[in-house]
């Protein structure tokens, strides 16, 4: 399928929201982050508000949503409660911290600032997860999703410690960081064989013709899904999602862990977080590339 | 209400296109898009030959929406615009589709697009506006090799019906589809093993496919 960019936008922007929000909220149930935990809501806040304008870019006829949206079956509803509950989430964290006169906020809205991101980027992975598509049925893909956002918002809040000259030591979130850029190498390594697995899946029908598309090659799934590995999509595969995305954040979380003044967090954080990035944002295109219906030869 | 379905004969079918024109002709399928397509499957090597000519097989296989039991099409949809008719087919309320395209993407077999004028998703609609009438689709109607045959699934697949070549050599062309022979009584005999669906990805496609022993069916 043709990369969907507002998709992809949308996943990355809400796992980065659902991130921040998730790491701001550990630290408030240690009670710590309370002079820069503004700037995260904030920073969530823009996230979700970038993430949301790139789906409604992905609608031809998003006025038409005043005509009856809400099948509740239908993962986009489903994302979208999600999305409310997250800014709710967020609201609640910024009213009790008002109300209090530290910054505080009781430990159930820090359990609820955990709780809800999980169960927003599990549900937003779980709209993808279509039988039809092998390449995103997997609970791999919910997997990753999770790891990719408790990695980004964990770094993004660092960053904005840093950028506030918090020189606490952050260590928990630090780990977190470190665990889940060793985690997402992981998911993305057992998720490349799930899809080198998916192979026999498809519909095969040997040789085949399509009239209408008299020059278009036969749809090979082992090719397409192989294409990662050796082929065509082997330079984004290898170097973008696991060099940049995988390898290197691990690398420059561990030089994360060993910092110990907001300077060096600084660096490191926002190197990782760039290279979390990009790998993020590879894959994502990659899983358009393979995400090839189980009957492959009817194209438009 | 009834539980509309198509089944080809693929031992019959002659892949002379007939029915996917006759479908652009009469929904105004735009250049470039198909609501049925038909597709070459083969030649392919028969199990146990000598893997070369003559040792070969092919059958054509009409391919469009297959008004699955459990559609995965309508699941996904936010505003039910795609939904399940009374009459069993799957239909799309345009008024109501956002284009968000999820259907698109949810649908095994690909048959879905996005109509770029009207930025909203089509397909096959078996013709609604004709079996609504009491007519036949018009890929049934037109199929050039009588392979097609419509029904409702509740009375049986072999009462499924296409209209019948005139005997008579004078019979105009609007009398004639207004005949109607019965899948049993027309095609060659078959056993209810030969009937195949396209690959089920758990959306029970109801669309169905002839193929007898002999000729493998191939998903
Ligand atoms: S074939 Fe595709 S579009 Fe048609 S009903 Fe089944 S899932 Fe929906
Ligand atoms: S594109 Fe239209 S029909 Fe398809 S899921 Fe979206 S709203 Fe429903």
């Amino acid at each position: 399928m043709e990369l969907q960019w507002p998709l992809i936008l949308f996943t990355f922007f809400m796992c980065l929201s659902s991130g921040i929000l998730f790491a701001q909220s550990v630290l408030a149930l240690k009670g710590e982050g309370r002079a820069f935990q503004n700037t995260s809501l904030v920073a969530s806040f823009v996230a979700m508000v970038v993430g949301g304008i790139a789906v409604f870019l992905h609608l031809q006829h998003w006025e038409r949503i005043f005509n009856g949206f809400g099948h509740i079956t239908s993962g986009i509803t489903q994302e979208l409660i999600g999305v409310v509950l997250l800014f709710l989430a967020l609201l609640v964290f910024f009213l009790m911290a008002r109300r209090s006169e530290d910054g505080s906020v009781p430990a159930w809205v820090a359990w609820v600032g955990i709780i809800v991101p999980v169960i927003m980027v599990a549900v937003m992975g779980h709209s993808y997860l279509m039988e039809g598509r092998p390449s995103w049925n997997t609970p791999m893909l919910i997997v990753y999703y999770l790891i990719n956002a408790a990695l980004m918002g964990s770094l993004t809040v660092l960053i904005i410690a840093a950028a506030k000259k918090q020189d606490g030591d952050f260590e928990l979130l630090k780990k977190i960081v470190f665990i889940s850029a060793i985690l997402q190498l992981v998911a993305l390594a057992v998720y490349a064989m799930v899809l080198g697995a998916s192979v026999g899946t498809y519909a095969d029908h040997g040789t085949y013709f399509d009239p209408t598309l008299p020059d278009i090659p036969k749809v090979e799934p082992a090719a397409v899904i192989g294409s990662l590995f050796t082929g065509s999509c082997a330079l984004a595969f290898w170097g973008g999602a696991i060099v940049v995305g995988g390898i290197l954040p691990i690398c420059l979380s561990f030089l994360l862990n060993k910092a110990k003044d907001a300077g060096k967090t600084m660096t490191y954080a926002c190197a990782s977080l760039v290279c979390t990035a990009i790998g993020g944002l590879v894959w994502r295109g990659l899983l358009y590339v393979v995400a090839l219906t189980i009957f492959a030869i009817f194209l438009h | 209400m009834a539980n509309y379905a198509i089944i080809t004969d693929l031992n019959r079918c002659t892949g002379c296109l007939a029915c996917t024109v006759a479908c652009k002709a009469i929904n105004g399928v735009d250049v470039g898009s198909f609501w049925i397509k038909t597709l070459r499957i083969g030649p392919n090597p028969i199990e146990g030959g000598s893997g070369q000519y003559p040792d070969v097989e092919m059958y054509f296989l009409p391919v469009q929406c297959q008004h699955c039991e459990h559609p995965e099409c309508v699941k996904v949809c936010p505003t039910e615009a795609s939904h399940i008719r009374e009459d069993g087919t799957i239909q799309i309320d345009k008024s109501k589709c956002i284009g968000c395209q999820f259907c698109v993407m949810a649908c095994p077999y690909g048959v879905r697009y996005l109509n770029p004028e009207e930025r909203v998703v089509e397909k096959c609609t078996l013709c609604e506006q004709r079996i609504s009438q009491g007519d036949l689709p018009q890929c049934v109607q037109q199929c050039g090799a009588r392979a097609r045959f419509f029904g409702d699934l509740d009375k049986g697949v072999d009462n499924f019906e296409a209209p019948a070549h005139p005997d008579d050599p004078g019979t105009q062309y609007d009398e004639m589809i207004k005949t109607r022979v019965k899948l049993k009584d027309y095609v060659e005999p078959y056993k209810p093993t030969d009937i195949h669906h396209l690959k089920n990805a758990g959306n029970d496609p109801k669309l169905m496919y002839l193929l007898r022993e002999g000729r493998k069916w191939r998903e």
